[in-house]
């Protein structure tokens, strides 16, 4: 195993890359959300099984779109709300979710944020048609938010390069 | 105080970005007094900085800066950095006598990887084999791009094939793929290359370099640049070859996003 990684990663991190828990689709699942976009780099879909009496998470899976931290953020999020109630999942933040992987770079802050988001989302889409518990706002939370920033995000990028003057090189060459 | 005269040779690429940039200043380079880059055509940013200092120090008429910046061809690039090769053995066969050179080489993006070679070696290695490099470098550049491509779908080669491209670039944009997954899953097997992602890039955005020549946001973070040098053998290239199929469908297989749906 080499030493150099790209990034000052912890070592929780990079297992959790190389043997990552709870990766797959359900098929069967009773929530699910997606959070993220391709065109911005990171994208996770979380799968909840979910005890309808209990409320009581008996399975999560993940699968990740995205860098390391993104994967193993999701990873160590699912492990963390297996057999808790939806309620203690709700209240779980990105940043026990970094100091579970020993720490995130500053960089990759967002991949826990990310995590939380489509966490939050895929609760909120259970509740969907059920009666909505006292403990779930109805207002958007801060990390739900930024989950949803960061899918504009590329629609602030891509102003950012119409405005821009375009290359006078040729480039036929480059299209395939 | 005896003034010796240092010269730093960055060979490969330099990213673009202000924080790799503002590294490499940190390391020195502007105790040195010459640089040359030999890597991908950098941003001009880079040379601007670069170029002000030198001039600050009183160096900028030495007429020997390289000017890459400017081609916009790869291949025009790359002539201009063997005639940078020319004049530079003729500007230190001349000044040679009293003065003494350390140059550093490697990757330049990769402070860590710097190493510490006499400049005269250097040049002497390179410049004498300049063409006989060349050949080797673009025949093995060939069999990776050609291995990759036939071995893996869904790809996208950036850049010109053939001629116009510059003998030591490999940069394959790898679909329904994150670049900086496929750049850690490749260090774990001894492969280190870079990546186009907005992953890699501190400022999280994706490379600029892949958005000029109008790639889509998908393919830029999917990208993958990877570099052949004289020094690498067949044996590697083929290592490479064989690793990167195993690696793009682990990644690919944690997506959400499948190929081609």
């Amino acid at each position: 195993m080499s030493t150099r990684i790209p990034l000052p990663y912890s070592p929780k991190v990079l297992e959790l890359f190389r043997n990552p828990k709870n990766l797959g689709r359900m098929e069967d699942a009773d929530a699910f959300a997606l959070a993220g976009s391709l065109a911005c780099g990171d994208m996770i879909a979380i799968y909840l099984k979910i005890d309808e009496n209990t409320q009581v998470i008996k399975k999560a899976t993940f699968e990740s779109y995205g860098c390391a931290a993104n994967i193993a953020a999701a990873s160590i999020m699912t492990e963390m709300i297996k057999g808790k109630p939806l309620e203690t999942a709700w209240q779980i933040s990105w940043k026990q979710i970094s100091s579970e992987l020993g720490g995130l770079p500053v960089v990759k802050y967002h991949c826990g944020v990310l995590a939380v988001g489509a966490l939050r989302r895929a609760i909120r889409s259970y509740f969907e048609n059920k009666k909505i518990p006292k403990w779930l706002p109805t207002e958007l939370t801060a990390d739900e938010k930024h989950a949803l920033e960061e899918e504009k995000l590329i629609e602030v990028l891509s102003k950012k390069m119409e405005t821009k003057k375009k290359p006078k090189v040729d480039l036929t060459y480059h299209q395939k | 105080m005896n003034k010796a005269t240092f010269s730093f040779l960055g060979f490969g690429d330099i990213e673009a970005n202000e924080n790799s940039l503002e590294k490499l200043l940190d390391k020195g380079l502007f105790s040195y007094d010459f640089v040359l880059f030999t890597g991908d055509v950098p941003n001009p940013e880079v040379f601007r900085k670069l170029g002000k200092k030198m001039v600050e120090q009183g160096l900028g008429d030495l007429g020997n800066k390289p000017n890459i910046a400017r081609e916009t061809e790869p291949k025009e690039a790359l002539e201009q950095v063997e005639k940078e090769f020319r004049s530079i053995k003729e500007f230190f066969k001349e000044i040679q006598k009293n003065t003494r050179f350390i140059g550093i080489w490697g990757n330049a993006d990769n402070t860590k990887m710097l190493r510490k070679v006499p400049i005269e070696r250097y040049i002497e290695i390179i410049h004498n084999n300049f063409d006989d490099y060349m050949i080797k470098t673009a025949r093995m550049r060939d069999m990776l791009i050609d291995g990759i491509l036939s071995k893996v779908d869904h790809t996208l080669l950036n850049g010109p094939k053939g001629d116009k491209r510059a003998p030591d670039n490999v940069n394959i944009s790898f679909l329904y793929c994150e670049g900086e997954a496929v750049t850690l899953e490749l260090s774990m097997r001894g492969i280190y290359v870079a990546s186009g992602s907005a992953c890699t890039s501190r400022i999280l955005e994706p490379s600029h370099v892949m958005r000029a020549i109008g790639r889509r946001y998908e393919a830029a973070h999917g990208s993958i640049l990877m570099k052949v040098t004289p020094m690498h053998q067949e044996e590697e290239i083929k290592y490479v070859i064989d690793q990167i199929p195993t690696t793009i469908e682990r990644i690919r297989s944690m997506s959400p996003i499948k190929g081609g749906s």
